[in-house]
């Protein structure tokens, strides 16, 4: 049968025409050339329609646009052979009989209906389709040709027989053709949104009712098409319920000719709730065609009216195979059934809830919230090595994978990689091969870790147990998702891990003793939440707040908040507290990243005006996109009215470009820009017009990976000894000339004049002012002022000790004359504690010590970590991350990354660190020379300029390190 | 005890556990509480259960199951954290399937003593692979 678009065809379209002008004169013999065609259009169309020789050979009827119409009659009468000149031998005439189609819709085609009024034709209809209401759905136009759809039999029957009995304007008589046919959809969101409108209309939500009955026919629906025994749009209907009103008890699709439910298999998922279900009226053949319905909790069903009904003769056996499906139907078509009997055993399956973490020991999960925190971000950083600290010395290691159930490599992200180094000891039967499968040592854990594909955690998803926690050992589990990044797939895959880790106390941290891993993909749920952390509405009451109160009283669980959060909570607070970034962040660390919390404490301090202005200076951060070349930073900084300013430069970045000034490469500091764009990484003294307090507190808190070497140095002046006192100054690190000697602007300059050059790291200038003297370094800092103040403790000591006024004209003292900042003070009060300007090293026996502490001692590392920085508040909050494993970062972490700043570092029987000459030949070192006397070096405080280094270590030193250590923890 | 033949004995010790562990969750419950230490724990999804008894008492409780095993992985536990007494810690993944409904994916991970030349179970994780229920649904 022809299908609407067919009247498209160019070479029907003109056929037709011809037809047209043709009937003027004789119109029976034209109309039998198209009644023709029509019968036969669609078998030509199949052979070929574009080669019209071979279709001409075949089927001449086919042959209509290439061939006149005195030659297509020709034909034509050749082939009816005996019926030339014969009346219209029509056999689509009224003669024809029109099957009842299942769906009960049929399309009307008009063929030059669009020639004519809508209006009239339809009007011209309805009065002789009357009594039999005339709906017509969906009508369309093409070219001349009308078509419209309706959907009863009696009436598709009665327009069948109007074929040319409507008398049209210009003395035609309409032509209309019915065949058996649904109009196609299209479900667009005009559609939907169109069903949406109507059929909230139709919903009851009192008693949560759908009433959907004879959907197609709802007057708002006229004009377009939506019966629901169409597939699509039946799910259309589903979906738009199961978005708005899932809670949905009760649905009513009567009278709407659906035959096919196989499409609705998740219904159960999507209406969980359905009690009422009424299918009356419609198509369904067989009681099997339920069965994708079964899972339905429905109680109320109404199947009457479907051919399915009249298959059984007995009620009981329509009863019980509806029960069959629908177990707790108490109600069908609308009689109520006896209830059924069945066994009392507990019907529902009632695991228990899920709980997101289970700690054995509340006192074990700051550690382990640390732990996992430190762990992740190093393990998502684009560098793995540091995670050797991580590791105890003879760590295990194993990973195993699977697809998870329902997954193939087909159906999800292949687990190839991961496979490989599957150790699954149900298929790995070999003993060597477990073995080998089997990672241990520290060393070979952390390669094969930096092997894996990178990752992204969701920290989020994470749940956590912590099952032991004993002063020897902690036992914890850890499962979670992440995403896999560049690794080659598509779709960046979702995974599912499961880590078991047994955790050792090692040093002041914990190291992994065992891990397992197990990775798999994550399930469809899994993924649908997936890094869709809500940010969490902080609603923890907030009792009593005291700044200063110890950290150490136990805090409720902190949520678990992923980055992204944690960093719009940062800009949230950088943007209502007027404070910069960091002090945003400080502020909200120190408060557990309660927002609530330290908004108020922010309130409070502000209140006190107890926050430096240093906190309200922002810094430019600037989220460097690829294509932006540092030139752009410049013409930034140009619009924001010239100056140098600091900018944060992302890592990566960082690692990427070189010191105009000393070469090496930019760490991920605060980096000078200045005309030209030349950029001078943030160790290296710019002439700057910025505030110098900004740029000291830049240089206290941010550390630089590359950084080597201390700004200002305390030297003593040996040759100028005076009563055994030592003159004692402070020079900046380009005044020192090498092999423990430095540069002098000589004694005419005056000490003000002196001291603004230290501070600016005025160059040397090359004539006679300047002389070269000899010095021994007694102290180095990147901070003048902390500088200034070890010189002046360093007199004091020489003073009392001798006993005899120093010559104060050949000192050229230094003093603070700025007043200090909190920060300095913070420094300061801490030194003072400790007695000690900067940490001393941590000896080998001192951490085989600690070692043998135990684990409940660790709080009190804690509390004695946490409550400087307490007290000083969000003023003096420490920036600088705690070093992996490590709660006190002050301590023997920072030490340890000294030591393995240079790889030929060792220790000395006295346990003091040697600096070997390849360190003190480094540019700007302090010890320029070795003098050969060691003890001036060890007995020299130093501030550790890199105690926060995040550079990666350095196998061997690391390696030679832990063995040291777990040397002396074999000794105890 | 050398390192290899520790290793080999974790394997084999955990393929035997293994076999009996889900046999008893699955088949004989009330024998449970023997495979644990008196004082053993058992995680099931965040739920902490302590002691034998108990543990076997939560398992009554809990629906039938019938456990699959897809991977099974064992190490024997450094022994300066467990003071050298041998212990292996053991973790499997499979399906689960309880009451008959359908299958979920889980995780389940074991810390095994030998006590008097019985192993007992120290810990016991047990993990589904599934988000946690929302807040508002529970």
């Amino acid at each position: 049968m022809p299908k609407p678009g067919k009247y498209n065809n160019p070479p029907w379209k003109k056929q037709y025409n011809n037809d047209y002008d043709a009937r003027v004169n004789n119109t029976d013999n034209t109309r039998r050339v198209t009644f023709k065609h029509n019968r036969h259009g669609k078998k030509g169309k199949q052979k070929d329609w574009t080669n019209s020789i071979r279709a001409h050979l075949e089927d001449e009827d086919v042959d209509m646009g290439t061939t006149s119409f005195d030659r297509q009659k020709k034909i034509y009468n050749n082939r009816r052979g005996g019926r030339h000149g014969s009346p219209i031998p029509d056999r689509m005439g009224p003669k024809r009989k029109l099957l009842e189609s299942p769906s009960n819709w049929f399309r009307v085609t008009l063929p030059y209906g669009n020639k004519y009024d809508k209006a009239f034709i339809l009007r011209s209809i309805l009065e002789r389709v009357t009594p039999i209401p005339f709906l017509p759905v969906a009508w369309s136009v093409n070219g001349v040709v009308a078509t419209f759809y309706v959907d009863d039999y009696k009436l598709a029957d009665k327009l069948h027989s109007l074929d040319r009995q409507i008398q049209c304007p210009d003395g035609f008589k309409l032509l209309i053709r019915v065949h058996s046919g649904s109009p196609n959809v299209d479900v667009t969101d005009a559609l939907k949104q169109k069903l949406k409108v109507t059929m909230a209309k139709r919903y009851n939500a009192a008693n949560k009712a759908l009433d959907l009955t004879k959907f197609h026919a709802d007057p708002d629906l006229q004009d377009v098409f939506c019966a629901l025994f169409k597939p699509i749009i039946l799910l259309t209907v589903i979906d738009i319920i199961s978005e708005n009103i899932p809670e949905l008890e009760a649905l009513n699709l009567n009278e709407n000719r659906i035959q096919m439910l196989n499409h609705l298999r998740k219904l159960d998922k999507k209406l969980p709730n359905l009690k009422v279900l009424h299918l009356g009226n419609n198509k369904i053949r067989e009681i099997t065609s339920l069965d994708p319905l079964m899972g339905l909790p429905v109680v109320d069903l109404v199947l009457d009216g479907n051919p399915l009904c009249a298959r059984f003769r007995e009620q009981t056996a329509y009863v019980s195979e509806v029960r069959k499906r629908f177990p707790k139907v108490i109600k069908l078509d609308g009689i109520d059934l006896p209830p059924p009997i069945g066994f009392d055993i507990a019907e529902e399956v009632h695991l228990p809830t899920s709980v997101q973490t289970y700690l054995c020991n509340a006192e074990g999960q700051e550690i382990v919230r640390q732990f996992l925190e430190q762990y992740f971000e190093i393990f998502d950083s684009g560098s793995r090595q540091p995670l050797l600290q991580a590791y105890h010395e003879n760590a295990m290691f194993s990973l195993t994978s699977s697809y998870a159930y329902g997954q193939t490599p087909k159906n999800s992200s292949w687990l190839n990689w991961y496979n490989t180094d599957n150790r699954n000891l149900l298929r790995v039967q070999d003993h060597d091969r477990r073995n080998k499968l089997l990672r241990q040592g520290q060393l070979t854990i952390v390669s094969f870790l930096s092997e894996m594909p990178e990752s992204k955690h969701d920290i989020h998803s994470f749940t956590v147990d912590l099952n032991l926690f004993t002063p020897q050992l902690l036992l914890l589990t850890v499962s979670g998702i992440f995403k896999e990044l560049r690794s080659g797939h598509k779709s960046t895959p979702i995974r599912h891990f499961c880590r078991t880790l047994v955790i050792v106390p090692a040093g002041s941290g914990f190291c992994i003793a065992n891990e397992q891993l197990h990775i798999t993909n994550a399930t469809e749920q899994q993924t649908k939440l997936a890094f869709k952390t809500p940010i969490i509405a902080v609603t923890q009451p907030t009792p009593e707040l005291n700044v200063n109160a110890s950290p150490v009283v136990p805090v409720p669980i902190p949520p678990m908040i992923d980055d992204n959060t944690k960093q719009q909570m940062i800009q949230t607070m950088s943007q209502q507290s007027g404070m910069n970034i960091e002090w945003s962040q400080k502020c909200l660390v120190e408060t557990n990243w309660d927002f609530n919390r330290a908004a108020f404490i922010f309130t409070e301090l502000q209140k006190q005006g107890t926050i430096p202005a240093e906190a309200f200076v922002k810094y430019l951060i600037v989220d460097l996109v690829q294509n932006i070349t540092l030139l752009d930073f410049a013409k930034k900084r140009v619009k924001m009215g010239g100056g140098n300013s600091i900018f944060q430069l992302p890592e990566d970045i960082c690692e990427s470009l070189i010191c105009s000034k000393c070469g090496a490469y930019l760490s991920c500091g605060p980096v000078h820009l200045l005309e030209g764009d030349k950029y001078i990484c943030g160790r290296c003294p710019v002439e700057t017009e910025l505030p110098q307090i900004l740029y000291d507190q830049v240089m206290e808190k941010i550390s630089f990976p590359c950084r080597s070497s201390a700004l200002y140095y305390v030297v003593e002046f040996p040759d100028e000894e005076n009563n055994g006192i030592t003159p004692l100054s402070v020079v900046s690190y380009k005044w020192l000339g090498g092999a423990n000697q430095c540069f002098w602007p000589g004694r005419a300059k005056a000490d003000k004049e002196r001291m603004k050059m230290v501070e600016n790291h005025s160059s040397p200038k090359k004539d006679h002012t300047w002389t070269l003297i000899r010095i021994n370094v007694k102290y180095k800092s990147v901070s003048y002022e902390r500088a200034v103040e070890k010189m002046n403790t360093l007199e004091c000591v020489s003073s009392v000790t001798q006993s005899n006024e120093s010559d104060e004209s050949n000192a050229p003292k230094r003093r603070a004359r700025r007043p200090r900042s909190i920060y300095e003070d913070y420094i300061n009060n801490i030194s003072s504690d400790n007695s000690e300007d900067i940490p001393v090293i941590r000896l080998p026996k001192q951490k085989a010590k600690r070692l043998s502490e135990d684990i409940y001692q660790f709080e009190n590392t804690n509390r004695f970590l946490a409550s400087p920085r307490e007290e000083s508040g969000p003023k003096s909050c420490n920036l600088k991350k705690p070093k992996f494993l490590d709660m006190n970062c002050v301590n023997s972490y920072a030490n340890r990354d000294l030591i393995n700043e240079d790889p030929f570092s060792m220790y000395t029987e006295t346990n003091k660190i040697v600096y070997s000459q390849s360190s003190a030949t480094r540019q700007n070192s302090l010890f320029q020379e070795n003098d050969g006397n060691p003890r001036t070096r060890i007995n020299l405080p130093e501030y550790d300029i890199n105690r926060n280094s995040r550079r990666p270590q350095t196998h061997a030193s690391r390696f030679d390190e832990i063995r040291a250590n777990a040397d002396e923890g074999g000794a105890k | 005890m050398e390192q290899k033949a520790k290793i080999d004995q974790a394997c084999r010790t955990a393929e035997e556990f293994t076999k009996l562990y889900y046999e008893s969750t699955d088949k004989r419950r009330h024998l449970i509480s023997k495979l644990y230490l008196d004082t053993g724990l058992l995680t099931w999804n965040g739920n902490g259960i302590t002691g034998n008894e108990r543990i076997q008492k939560f398992y009554m409780d809990l629906p039938s199951s019938d456990h699959t095993l897809t991977t099974l992985d064992s190490q024997p536990i450094l022994d300066n954290a467990v003071n050298g007494q041998l212990s292996f810690l053991i973790q499997v993944s499979g399906t689960v399937k309880y009451q008959d409904k359908g299958p979920k994916s889980f995780q389940q991970s074991f810390v095994i003593t030998a006590q008097n030349d019985k192993w007992k179970i120290v810990s016991d994780c047990f993990r589904l692979q599934e988000p946690l229920a929302s807040p508002d649904k529970s």
